[in-house]
């Protein structure tokens, strides 16, 4: 028992060091769903899994049934694009929520311009913060876990077609309505001009 | 993912994605820098180049020292998760005296395609990425 606790310590430990690399500054690389290999000391050791925790969105006053993206790193933007975009169009629905955190959030951003860039007009609020990922490390062999959370930076992304407070922080206006090519879908990216 | 390596023949065609009428056309993709962006004094761009801890000193540096109430903090593509990691940084040490603000763009990159052969002419191609604009303030001075 004593020596199980140590040794959890010393991992604890260790991990904790890997983590404060870069750490006054950035919480450690974000690497969602990655392998764990090459971590110095934890060969042994290997991710079992990887839970987001589950945060409010950050936009307070939004109805209960609003249309929430959840992009993640593998997400296809075509998959995303297609049912957003089959829900935005439907009269209804006012808002619509990109989230993503880690690696998916290059992603979360693209999505929301390609649909502010399709459809026009829409008002857009985005929120960057930290987003906790809790880790679950199990060494070869053993029962023992070991959690640890990491920070990872995640971004929310709220467009809409009403108006929107224009003094939150982070509010955008509408882009000025160009004349676009509305029926430009790209089908392939090398038909391109 | 032909990034600067010539396309040719001696690939495989269709694999890939890689697409026919650029492999037998043998050319070189040359991205072109991102167009020359405004700088202010109180602009930073983040790249995946520069150390982390050096881009985030020159934010604290701007902000503390430069005598700037605001910072203007650019991320493009990949260095867009970075570029949110330094806001967050600033803000979690200020002691709540930061304030952030994102907005998100699109900014048109363009490829030049260089032949190797003679007979061919170059061509360009263009295509969109994102990018991020976090603007970081002390929220007294908004």
């Amino acid at each position: 028992m004593k020596k199980r606790g140590r040794g959890a310590a010393a991992v604890l430990k260790r991990v904790l060091k890997r983590r404060a690399s870069p750490v006054t500054a950035p919480p450690p690389p974000v690497r969602c769903g990655g392998d764990g290999s090459g971590a110095g000391g934890m060969e042994n050791f290997r991710k079992v899994k990887t839970c987001e925790e589950e945060s409010p969105l950050p936009f307070p006053g939004l109805p209960a049934g609003v249309v929430h993206m959840k992009v993640k790193e593998g997400s296809k933007i075509r998959n995303l694009m297609a049912f957003a975009m089959a829900r935005m169009r439907a009269a209804g629905t006012r808002h619509v929520v990109f989230s993503g955190c880690g690696r998916a959030v290059t992603k979360t951003v693209t999505c929301a311009e390609i649909m502010k860039r399709k459809l026009g007009g829409l008002h857009q609020v985005s929120k960057v913060q930290y987003r906790t990922v809790q880790e679950v490390w199990q060494k070869e062999g053993r029962a023992e876990q070991l959690t640890v959370p990491k920070y990872v930076p995640s971004i929310c992304i709220l467009l809409s077609k009403d108006a929107l407070d224009p003094g939150e922080p982070g509010y955008q206006p509408p882009e000025p309505q160009t004349e676009k090519p509305p029926g430009r879908e790209r089908t392939d990216k090398r038909m391109k001009t | 993912m032909a990034e600067n390596r010539p396309a040719t023949h001696l690939e495989p065609k269709g694999v890939l994605g890689l697409d026919v009428e650029m492999d037998r056309a043998e050319h070189t993709l040359r991205r072109r820098l991102p167009r020359k962006l405004p700088k202010r004094n109180n602009d930073v761009y983040i790249n995946m180049k520069t150390d982390f801890k050096a881009q985030l000193a020159r934010c604290r540096k701007l902000l503390e020292g430069g005598g700037f109430n605001e910072i203007c903090i650019h991320g493009l593509g990949l260095a867009i998760n970075r570029a949110i990691n330094v806001a967050l940084q600033l803000q979690a040490n200020s002691f709540g005296t930061l304030q952030i603000a994102a907005n998100t763009s699109t900014v048109e990159l363009v490829d030049d395609l260089e032949p190797e052969v003679d007979d061919e002419e170059p061509a360009s191609r263009t295509r969109n990425n994102s990018a991020i604009h976090i603007k970081v303030y002390h929220s007294f001075s908004k």
